[in-house]
């Protein structure tokens, strides 16, 4: 297998006190352009991603970049390394502008490994066109709405130079149109580096493509595509069966 | 894919107005050190060094502002830093005949150096805001221990006098600092050096990724920044500046005491900064001003209560003006603004 572009655990174990979050879990991304990360809440997707950027150190298994082995580095090495993230609480720096939070993302330090990617160097203001940010550069961050702050992170995130971007629950908290415009964006992005989704909202995934990961309770319950997914009666019944409830 | 496929993007969206701000700043700041510099002719031979030595505080204030301002890392153990340059300064100069250019290398250095190896342990051992203040008020103490036990190099409690005010030398010629205008254009010409240096930290890319990590310290790491590292070459800079302020002062009143490196004036100079401004750099000079004069005047015509009085003025300015007198205009000048557009609108 192609390992070159490759973001993988491999029999991890996460624990905090006596709960185990990740069982013996085994994991690939990297061979479709976007992937989602479903299961219901607590699964442990955001402790994946924890774990793929140094944050959570795992028990036992490792972390492998490329094939490399990364685990026991640092998130700070793992960000150079190119796996940058999007965080489930929307962080950006709150009392710098717009164009000062994507300069200082542009400005990030990477390890540059010829023949990896393909690498552009964008500018901050391009960037802000795409996100429809333009008009907002000298505007605080702190006085942007959800969506924008959303938007905002996301496009931080692709200018610190991702070879992965790992993007945790980029639509909640979003209105129907602003989530098209995430979705949008997401795609545009997956064009210049592997991108990772968590996400609820069905929909969402179903509109972004790509493959499909179904965690639950800490373990691989099923990795294929959004039809293979859908027509799994156990995923149904973990997982989307709770949309039918509700 | 066989090589990098680098396509540079120009980022010049924005230089032109960029430039214009930068030249703004740059004239503002030329007319402020030009007004500075025909001072002394309007003052009066005792306020000529009060003057003198309020531009070199204004210079501990400015470093202070770097650490506290730009980096958010409160530090009251700046005095430490300043007193260490003005010991410095002092045992060199009364004791050896040495070029002035490596007394003032000395006041920078040694200061600078303690404050890397105390902040790399500091920062990569994870202690931020009140801990690492803690820290320092504990750094300062001890400092100050250490110059009071220390009687045979330091002159203990006295501290020591009749210390040579600064000569540089250039090439043939050598610049006196030592007559009383020498010694006021000796704290303009360091005044003038640090704002320098704090208008290319503002201006930099390292000021700005400071600004990120007061702002959200984490966030900065995960985009890859060694924030420790950021952190501890900001506190190295600051105490750089302090010890070359603290030389500066010990020169232009010739002596060096214990109290120029304890608590009380660790506390003083964060009153500066906090009533001037702590995210505007002319909020250092304008702090400074107003405590150090207000402190003269207050304490001739109060002796007892002094204190009170300064301290009362100091809780007052900080309730009203959250960002200090200079941030409180700032934003009175926005406002005015705003409500002009509005009008002009209506
Ligand atoms: N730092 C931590 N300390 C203790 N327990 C934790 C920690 N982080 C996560 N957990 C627990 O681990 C489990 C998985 O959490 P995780 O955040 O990975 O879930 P998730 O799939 O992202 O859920 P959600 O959809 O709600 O975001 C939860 O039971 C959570 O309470
Ligand atoms: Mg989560």
């Amino acid at each position: 297998m192609d390992e070159s572009q490759s973001l993988a655990l491999e029999s991890v174990t996460v624990r905090f006190g006596g709960l185990t979050v990740l069982d013996d879990l085994s994991l690939r991304f990297g061979h479709s352009p976007i992937s989602s990360l479903i299961g219901p809440n607590g699964a442990g997707k955001t402790t994946v991603f924890n774990t793929f950027s140094g944050i959570v150190k795992p028990v036992s298994g490792s972390l492998l970049l490329n094939g490399k082995d990364m685990t026991g580095h640092s998130p700070i090495e793992i960000a150079r390394a190119g796996v940058v993230r999007k965080f489930q609480v929307p962080t950006v720096f709150h009392n710098l502008s717009v164009g000062n939070n994507l300069k200082v993302a542009a400005q990030s330090p990477r390890i540059e490994t010829a023949g990896s990617a393909k690498d552009i160097r964008w500018s901050t203001g391009d960037v802000a066109e795409k996100l429809g940010l333009s008009s907002k550069m000298k505007t605080l961050a702190a006085e942007l709405s959800h969506g924008e702050r959303q938007w905002l992170e996301i496009g931080m995130a692709f200018l610190a130079h991702p070879r992965f971007l790992l993007l945790d629950e980029p639509a909640a908290g979003l209105g129907p149109e602003e989530s098209d415009h995430t979705a949008g964006l997401i795609r545009t992005i997956s064009e210049f580096c592997k991108t990772i989704v968590i996400e609820h909202d069905m929909r969402f995934i179903r509109e972004l493509g790509g493959d499909v990961t179904v965690l639950h309770q800490g373990r691989l319950l099923k990795q294929g595509t959004m039809e293979e997914i859908e027509a799994d009666h156990i995923v149904r019944d973990v997982y989307l069966g709770r949309d039918a409830d509700a | 894919m066989t090589a990098v496929d680098t396509v540079a993007v120009p980022n010049n969206a924005n230089s032109a107005r960029d430039w214009i701000s930068g030249a703004r700043t740059l004239g503002g700041t030329g007319l402020l050190l030009a007004a500075l510099a025909i001072l002394p002719s309007f003052l009066g031979p005792f306020n000529i060094v009060l003057g003198a030595q309020i531009l070199a505080y204004s210079v501990v204030a400015l470093s202070l502002q770097l650490l506290w301002g730009r980096a958010g890392q409160l530090s009251f153990g700046q005095a430490a830093f300043f007193g260490m340059g003005a010991y410095a300064y002092a045992i060199l100069g009364t004791r050896y005949e040495l070029n002035g250019w490596y007394i003032l290398a000395a006041a920078l250095v040694i200061p600078a150096g303690t404050a890397l190896i105390l902040g790399y342990f500091l920062f990569f051992g994870r202690v931020r805001d009140a801990y690492f203040s803690i820290v320092t008020l504990a750094f300062v103490l001890v400092a100050n221990q250490v110059v009071i036990s220390w009687r045979s190099v330091t002159g203990g409690d006295t501290g020591l006098t009749r210390v040579p005010g600064l000569v540089l030398p250039f090439g043939g010629f050598e610049v006196d600092f030592t007559s009383r205008n020498g010694r006021y254009y000796l704290g303009l010409l360091i005044f003038s050096i640090a704002l320098f240096v704090a208008l290319l930290v503002r201006r930099s890319s390292f000021g700005l990724v400071l600004e990120a990590i007061r702002d959200d310290e984490n966030r900065a790491s995960f985009l890859g920044y060694n924030t420790p590292m950021y952190l501890t070459m900001a506190f190295t800079l600051s105490a750089a500046l302090a010890g070359v302020a603290g030389g500066a002062f010990a020169s232009i009143s010739t002596l060096a005491a214990p109290d120029m490196i304890d608590q009380f004036l660790s506390i003083q100079i964060l009153t500066w900064v906090a009533i001037g401004g702590r995210n505007y750099l002319a909020g250092a000079l304008v702090g400074t001003v107003v405590m150090r004069v207000l402190n003269n005047q207050v304490s001739d015509v109060l002796p007892e209560s002094w204190p009170l009085v300064v301290g009362l003025f100091f809780v007052v300015v900080v309730m009203f003006f959250p960002a200090g007198l200079v941030g409180g205009l700032a934003k009175l000048r926005a406002q005015l603004a705003s409500r002009r557009v509005e009008k002009a609108r209506a």
